[in-house]
């Protein structure tokens, strides 16, 4: 057996041990890596600040804790645009039950950075964090199983697609910021961002409540799901589109406010490395032995 | 170190499905892979009770009388278990799938209409570019490719199929680059929780 045979009956636990050193050194030692500022994050930027100031903004944290290094970033960092812009923001989901809690956190988490004063009551509807509070600033109405028909009923019907009911199980109407919401439509929001790891996801929201509600969409994706949404953004269909932990790390060093996303960066660039090796090996054996396979 | 228990719980956890490494049938392996997939449906259970059932339920008990109909609906669905009354479970069905082709017919158009009109792009003058002609050129050799009526050894048809293919392949070769970096993003994540917030190493 030649050295190509070999390589290519490789316990693939011995890739998995090797990508595990390269994530433990990364994070255990790590080294700073610039993340420039892309003409596409900055439209992610430009979108939220360039709402109406004061005006709501529906958030769509459609991803569950499998996706969170990658899209939990992703929520702080459009949550700390919007709060510094004055927005509000309600949160909800279709798709994904544990969504709208981990969206709690990070929004609640940005709400912190913002006023530079740390949350009382977190994880609950009495959270203050400085002058934004809950109910007032932000309302999470939680997940409304159902997919694109709820996200369609909720475009017409917010009161009764939610069922009256925040995450908590609080009445809507209890709260200042939710009590007159119809729908996720023009009415009543200046903007739409949804998180995305498959579906329902952009697409869904796109269809059921951006374009006949008349919303601009922003969407935010795992670095997975990058090139297909790349064609919605390239035809306009999505104002903004932010990619992956990079999308996030960038926007958390223009912000200064360093976290998850900035971190995973040395990761990511030793990854790259890995693939490229890992190709061009994979290329190699795939040559060396085709021949040798058909004989 | 940190104090909380779930801390300790995800923690600990994460460790024992990392045991994988070692060993492929290691028993803490295994046990944690059975407690997630059971954890998951009892979540799953309780959450369709909360979220679902006890709503409809309570709005039925305060009169709200037509929200029988869908748990009706949904409840003939197991009728199919009788020989005798197992049209009733078809009914249900054809309901349902009558739904989802009007409201995909009613709500999807618009997306591929815009997807549509995205790909119709300015070659010449202002707005023209070298980027839109080379999307413009690959986007037809890619519809070429999918052209199975035609003859496929035609010189014109043979060979803008080709190019279609090497630009579906660049395509998903993005796409797999990326699905990797997504699988770093995911174990970064774990190696940052039991670090970071677990052990306060770092």
């Amino acid at each position: 057996m030649d050295f190509a045979q070999r390589l290519g009956k490789l316990d693939p636990r011995w890739i998995w041990a090797i990508v595990m050193v390269i994530v433990f050194a990364s994070v255990l030692a790590p080294v700073s890596v610039p993340v420039p500022m892309d003409p596409q994050t900055q439209g992610a930027i430009n979108y939220i600040n360039g709402l109406p100031k004061g005006s709501n903004l529906f958030l769509a944290p459609e991803y569950s804790p499998g996706s969170y290094p990658e899209l939990d970033p992703q929520v702080r960092v459009i949550s700390i645009l919007a709060f510094q812009h004055g927005l509000h923001i309600v949160i909800g989901d279709s798709g994904f039950a544990l969504g709208p809690q981990l969206a709690e956190a990070q929004v609640e988490a940005a709400a912190a950075f913002v006023t530079g004063k740390a949350c009382t009551n977190p994880g609950t509807p009495q959270t203050v964090c400085g002058d934004l509070k809950y109910g007032v600033n932000w309302v999470n109405v939680g997940y409304k199983q159902g997919n694109g028909p709820t996200e369609n009923n909720m475009e017409r019907n917010f009161q009764t697609a939610t069922q009256g009911v925040d995450f908590y199980g609080q009445p809507l109407s209890g709260y200042p910021l939710s009590k007159d919401i119809q729908g996720v439509n023009s009415k009543y929001f200046s903007g739409l961002w949804v998180e995305d790891t498959g579906s329902p996801g952009c697409q869904e929201w796109l269809a059921n409540a951006a374009i006949p509600g008349n919303l601009p969409l922003g969407c935010g994706v795992i670095i997975m799901e990058g090139p297909t949404h790349a064609t919605f953004y390239a035809a306009g269909q999505y104002k903004a589109l932010l990619v992956g932990a990079r999308g996030a790390g960038a926007i958390e060093e223009k912000l200064k406010a360093p976290g998850l996303g900035l971190a995973g960066q040395e990761t990511a660039m030793f990854a790259s490395i890995l693939i490229v090796i890992a190709v061009i090996a994979g290329n190699y054996v795939y040559f060396k032995t085709k021949g040798k396979k058909a004989a | 170190m940190s104090m909380n228990p779930q801390d300790w719980v995800a923690g600990l956890v994460t460790l024992a499905l990392w045991t994988w490494l070692i060993d492929r049938e290691s028993v803490i392996f295994e046990f944690v892979q059975y407690l997630y997939i059971g954890l998951s449906f009892a979540y799953s259970i309780a959450l369709n009770y909360a979220d679902y059932l006890r709503p409809v339920l309570g709005k039925i008990g305060a009169g709200q009388l037509e929200y029988i109909i869908p748990i009706v609906l949904g409840l003939m669905i197991y009728a199919r278990y009788t020989k005798r009354l197992d049209f009733l479970g078809r009914w249900s069905l054809s309901f349902f799938v009558g739904y989802g082709a009007g409201y995909v017919l009613a709500f999807t158009p618009a997306v591929f209409l815009g997807q549509l009109s995205g790909s119709f792009f300015h070659l010449w003058g202002k707005g023209g570019s070298l980027n839109n002609w080379i999307l413009f050129l690959l986007l037809l050799a890619s519809i070429v490719y999918f052209f199975f009526t035609v003859n496929r050894n035609n010189g014109f048809i043979k060979h803008t199929s080709a190019l279609g293919r090497y630009a579906i392949m660049v395509f998903l070769g993005a796409t797999f680059g990326a699905t990797i970096l997504y699988r770093y993003s995911l174990l970064f994540g774990r190696v940052y929780f039991v670090f970071h917030n677990w052990l306060h190493f770092v």
